[in-house]
């Protein structure tokens, strides 16, 4: 995904007027535009990439298909987003895992890739795998607050707009979120430290 | 060690709710979200000040939202996308088009509908108005008649068999006008006629009792029998009895009666003739043969070409008495169906 550079609510409004007029130029410009972000959006609201794929296809779809819906009073990435959302949910209620065994299977598969990916010396990754379970272990609602506000710089104000809640319960939400997250990616590096201690033992 | 609750955040002297840790914490990322640096930088200073291990949590927590802002690499949709935009029903359309396109297509579905009701109400009104196939020469009356009245069947045959062609229809036109059947209505109507067979030709008649063969029939020479009767069995000697003195006088081909057993899946009647004498060819095979349904529409009266038909299906087993001699008849119809395609066509 090329990452895009940002560019002016002006200039955004003229790349979505020929968007509407059938400028398909325009159209690749602004999926290029907010793709990144839409999808990282969604891949860390439900942590399952292919998810996040067929979700921001559809998104995307519904939004250039409808583009002379759009009010330009509004910014266009919180309607993006508005629609992602709702896709994202409808989507994650028809792939629900069927049971709670899936569940369990589902998240060991993230353990083992976080555990290989650290044993493998990549600590980035590992780190980033890390912040996504640990995103996991939050709340709906804490995880969306905390990724509108610290991924995508929302005030709060907009997440509330955007969620439908009033400014203090979301803080509420984004504060407990924030202490929970660094809680949780805590215990992850501690469970991590005695793992690479114990590797070295291993090997010594 | 100071206690977290002595810090007051605002740095002023106004009254403020007293802080722990995390809500110092918290409200320190609020306010660098905000880009209030100096409120930052005051309320660290406070919280070091309370505690030392303060700063190592403030960068944990730091750290742990601070990942968030490295977006997770994904694959480029672009293209999928604008497939998919351009493959859907209208891409990339403005509203005053979608609108119009909308209207019309409404508007063209209303009018199917329109269309749709109208023929529906003609076709229940006039059944026949909107018929594009041939429509099917109805033998309504000869089915009914034969349930009720024999003279009425007679005068509906003459029709019937004057649908068929002047060749075949001369001769059995002038049949009799009177008669009495005994077995009408009894079930499904079987109708045949054919002329008397040729001496090589074995005649017999289904569910005849003791007393008649087909000789008899083969005896009254050059008198056409009519044989009318329920398809189940039919017996022979009721219609014989009623029918063949009268027909003896009119019909001037050489005839005999055939009678047919009519399964589930045959048509429910029919009437086979073959004509004799002077306008068609002497011949012992039957040359129409009419299949008759309940619904006057499915009926049909098939021309039978001779070189079909093979002797064995024409005479069935020799002298035999059985219904098993009537199945000829009913592959007859079969081998129609089968030359036609499929259904019975009027010819």
């Amino acid at each position: 995904m090329s990452a895009a550079t940002p560019m002016g609510k002006s200039q955004e409004l003229a790349l979505i007027a020929r968007a509407s007029a059938g400028d398909r130029v325009a159209a690749d410009s602004l999926i290029r535009q907010h793709q990144a972000s839409v999808y990282g959006y969604i891949l860390r609201m439900c942590g399952r990439p292919e998810v996040a794929e067929d979700v921001v296809q559809e998104a995307f779809v519904r939004v250039l298909t409808n583009l002379d819906r759009f009010d330009p009073r509004f910014r266009f990435s919180t309607w993006l987003f508005t629609i992602a959302r709702r896709v994202m949910i409808n989507t994650l209620e028809k792939k629900k895992p069927s049971s709670d065994t899936d569940r369990l299977e589902a998240s060991a598969g993230r353990g083992e890739a976080v555990e290989s990916a650290y044993e493998g010396g990549e600590r980035r990754l590992a780190t980033r795998d890390a912040l996504t379970m640990a995103l996991m272990s939050l709340s709906m609602e804490q995880r969306e607050i905390i990724l509108l506000f610290h991924q995508h710089e929302w005030p709060i104000w907009l997440i509330g707009e955007h969620l439908g809640m009033p400014e203090g319960t979301v803080k509420s939400h984004l504060h407990r979120g924030r202490l929970r997250l660094r809680e949780v990616l805590a215990e992850q590096a501690t469970v991590r430290g005695s793992a690479a201690s114990r590797a070295e033992e291993a090997w010594l | 060690m100071k206690d977290f609750n002595d810090i007051r955040p605002d740095g002023g002297g106004a009254p403020a709710p007293m802080l722990g840790a995390d809500s110092l914490i918290n409200r320190i990322l609020d306010a660098e979200a905000e880009g209030e640096v100096l409120e930052v930088r005051e309320l660290v200073r406070s919280g070091e000040a309370a505690d030392a291990a303060f700063r190592a949590r403030l960068d944990a927590t730091r750290t742990a939202v601070g990942e968030l802002s490295l977006l997770p690499r994904g694959p480029d949709l672009t293209a999928r996308i604008l497939a998919r935009v351009e493959a859907s029903d209208r891409p990339f359309v403005v509203r005053p088009e979608r609108v119009r396109a909308r209207r019309g297509r409404m508007l063209a579905a209303c009018g199917a509908l329109a269309v749709l009701s109208l023929v529906a109400g003609v076709q229940r009104l006039w059944p026949d108005a909107l018929s594009w196939s041939t429509p099917s020469r109805p033998v309504t009356d000869l089915v009914a008649a034969a349930r009720s009245d024999v003279s009425v069947t007679l005068d509906s045959i003459q029709g019937a068999f004057a649908q068929v062609g002047t060749d075949l229809s001369s001769p059995v036109s002038r049949l009799a006008r009177q008669a009495t059947d005994a077995s009408a209505g009894r079930g499904r109507v079987a109708i045949a006629l054919m002329p008397l067979p040729s001496e090589e030709m074995a005649v017999a008649t289904p569910g005849v009792g003791d007393g008649f063969d087909g000789a008899d029939v083969r005896a009254s020479g050059s008198r056409g029998v009519l044989a009318l009767g329920g398809a189940e069995v039919y017996d022979s000697r009721l219609e014989l009895g009623a029918l063949g003195s009268r027909l003896a006088t009119d019909l001037p081909v050489r005839g005999a009666q055939l009678s047919a057993q009519v399964p589930g899946d045959a048509p429910k009647a029919m009437l086979a003739a073959v004509g004799l004498g002077p306008v068609l060819e002497p011949s012992a095979r039957p040359q129409a043969l009419m299949l008759l349904g309940e619904n006057p529409v499915t009926c049909a009266m098939h021309r039978v070409e001779p070189e079909r038909l093979t002797d064995e299906m024409v005479d069935g087993p020799r002298g035999g008495t059985s219904p098993r001699l009537l199945l000829p008849w009913l592959d007859l119809s079969r081998l129609i169906l089968e030359a036609d395609g499929k259904e019975p066509r009027p010819q």
